[in-house]
């Protein structure tokens, strides 16, 4: 099952991949993100560029939290909220997909 | 007691110094030069210059962005995040078109900034400037048949008289639902023939790959040949940052150039203002060394580009009241932008030695009489300036 994910609850179980109508380039290690469907733009910092690019690939949520606290010095509840509220802003805006698990 | 900001001429050469794509960086002096610098103008400037990206990645390379004054730095980055999405848009249209060709199995070298996006690997900052069409050369023959199939496959004419485009060497810009034109070049100049382009182009071509498929770029010779004859020569904005860029970053990459071809085409009629286009390519060359293997070009002419861009940040503060950004559009028809142009321009055509810039044919002779006079007034006032502050 698949969904854009505009109204579904991210967990860390829950799958998320780059969604296919957006191109997205690095900008001196920031990430400038554009949806081909609406014309928007948007720009992520270095850590969103960080999670972005690991979006390239269907990746659990638990992935990334455990990529970025083994880079970072956070806490992994903290990690988890904020990647948790990134994605779900992504998701809103339709620039990633979510998926239950990763099809085989 | 305050801190003594830069004044325009120290600001202007700390951009050319931040630009320049040599190796040797005192990145330390760099950063106190820009921590103390004062960015009035400097978004107008580049803004003209149209060397934002370049601007914004070379900072950030150097790791001294967080030393250029906030409100500069921010501007910059919102207005590089801006031309990167244009950018994310032309690179979409040219991998579809990519594609379409691979499908129709037509050869075709990519050109300008679509090939230049994808050669930063090869001429580090290649990608760093703005692009807003796609460009392919394609052989004389197959150029309006598959200008054809692309009107088939839904793309229309972008301009309204494509009649206009007869015995030129690009077929009318096409459009489809993407507001990014595409131009089908059978040359990539009026005064070279089809076949002889194509053979140079397809000769010499790189590989490269999108995600339209594989494509190709231009070899290092016709790259750098391409940014020559593309300056709009004798126009004045030829001589701005976004164009001598296309030359430098294929000087600065020690690239395999054949600078004996290059030499000897200087020298031929496909270029009608040959001694310009001297100055223009020993203007880009100060930007990114010309490597020893140059030496058929030498010597080129070196005009004084600090004091060419002190002049103009002059000007962009003197018409900036703001003294950030830009209260006009650099190129709007706003009478400030207009005077803006004017005044840069006529002191690029003194201090360059350009040709002046006629009116087009069939302007009233009172309106010729009156940019005669405004253009005299811009001239005097860039002699003054000179005067003054380059005794």
């Amino acid at each position: 099952m698949q969904s854009t994910g505009v109204n579904r609850v991210i967990t860390t179980t829950s799958v998320v991949v780059a969604a296919k109508d957006q191109v997205s380039s690095d900008l001196a290690g920031e990430t400038v993100i554009l949806s081909l469907r609406t014309g928007m733009y948007y720009g992520l910092d270095r850590v969103g560029a960080r999670i972005w690019a690991l979006l390239g690939a269907p990746t659990r949520v638990l992935d990334i939290r455990k990529a970025l606290v083994d880079r970072y010095e956070v806490e992994p509840d903290r990690c988890e909220r904020d990647v948790v509220s990134f994605l779900q802003q992504l998701a809103v805006r339709e620039l990633v997909d979510i998926r239950d698990e990763i099809a085989p | 007691m305050r801190r003594r900001r830069s004044t325009a001429s120290e600001t202007a050469d700390l951009l050319l110094t931040t630009l320049r794509l040599h190796a040797d960086v005192d990145v330390a002096a760099l950063r106190k030069r820009w921590a103390a610098s004062s960015p009035a103008g400097l978004a107008t400037l580049t803004e003209y210059e149209g060397c934002v990206l370049w601007l914004h990645q070379r900072l950030r390379e150097l790791c001294i962005f967080d030393a250029v004054p906030a409100a500069f730095a921010e501007w910059l980055s919102q207005r590089a995040h801006f031309l990167v999405a244009r950018n994310l848009l032309v690179d979409a249209q040219r991998d579809d078109l990519v594609q379409i060709l691979n499908e129709l199995r037509v050869p075709h070298v990519l050109l300008k900034g679509s090939a230049r996006r994808l050669i930063a690997d090869r001429y580090p900052y290649a990608d760093a400037r703005s692009t807003s069409d796609v460009d392919v050369l394609l052989p004389g023959n197959t150029a309006l048949p598959t200008w054809q199939c692309l009107r088939a496959a839904g793309f229309e004419p972008a301009s309204a008289s494509p009649t206009t485009y007869d015995g030129h060497f690009h077929l009318p810009p096409l459009r489809n639902g993407r507001a990014v034109a595409v131009e089908l070049h059978t040359s990539t100049s009026t005064f070279v023939p089809a076949p002889v382009a194509w053979t140079r182009f397809a000769g010499t071509a790189q590989a490269a790959t999108c995600a339209g498929g594989p494509t190709r770029i231009p070899g290092a010779t016709e790259l750098l040949w391409h940014a020559i004859t593309h300056a709009p020569l004798p126009h004045p904005f030829a001589f701005r940052m976004r164009l001598f860029q296309d030359a430098a970053v294929v000087c600065a990459a020690g690239a395999e150039v054949d600078w004996g071809e290059i030499a000897m085409r200087l020298t031929t009629d496909e270029l009608p203002h040959r001694a310009l286009a001297r100055r223009w390519l020993g203007t880009a060359a100060q930007l990114g060394a010309l490597p020893d293997a140059a030496s058929p070009l030498r010597p080129l002419p070196t005009p004084d580009l600090s004091k060419i861009l002190s002049w103009r940040l002059g000007v962009c503060r003197l018409l900036d009241t703001r003294g950030l950004r830009p209260p006009r559009p650099v190129w709007g028809r706003h009478p400030v932008s207009r005077v803006r142009r004017l005044l840069l321009d006529q002191a690029a055509q003194v201090e360059l030695k350009l040709p002046s810039t006629l009116s087009p044919p069939g302007t009233p002779s009172a309106r010729h009489i009156g940019r005669g006079v405004a253009a005299g007034a811009a001239r005097v006032c860039y002699q003054a300036w000179r005067l003054f502050s380059h005794p």
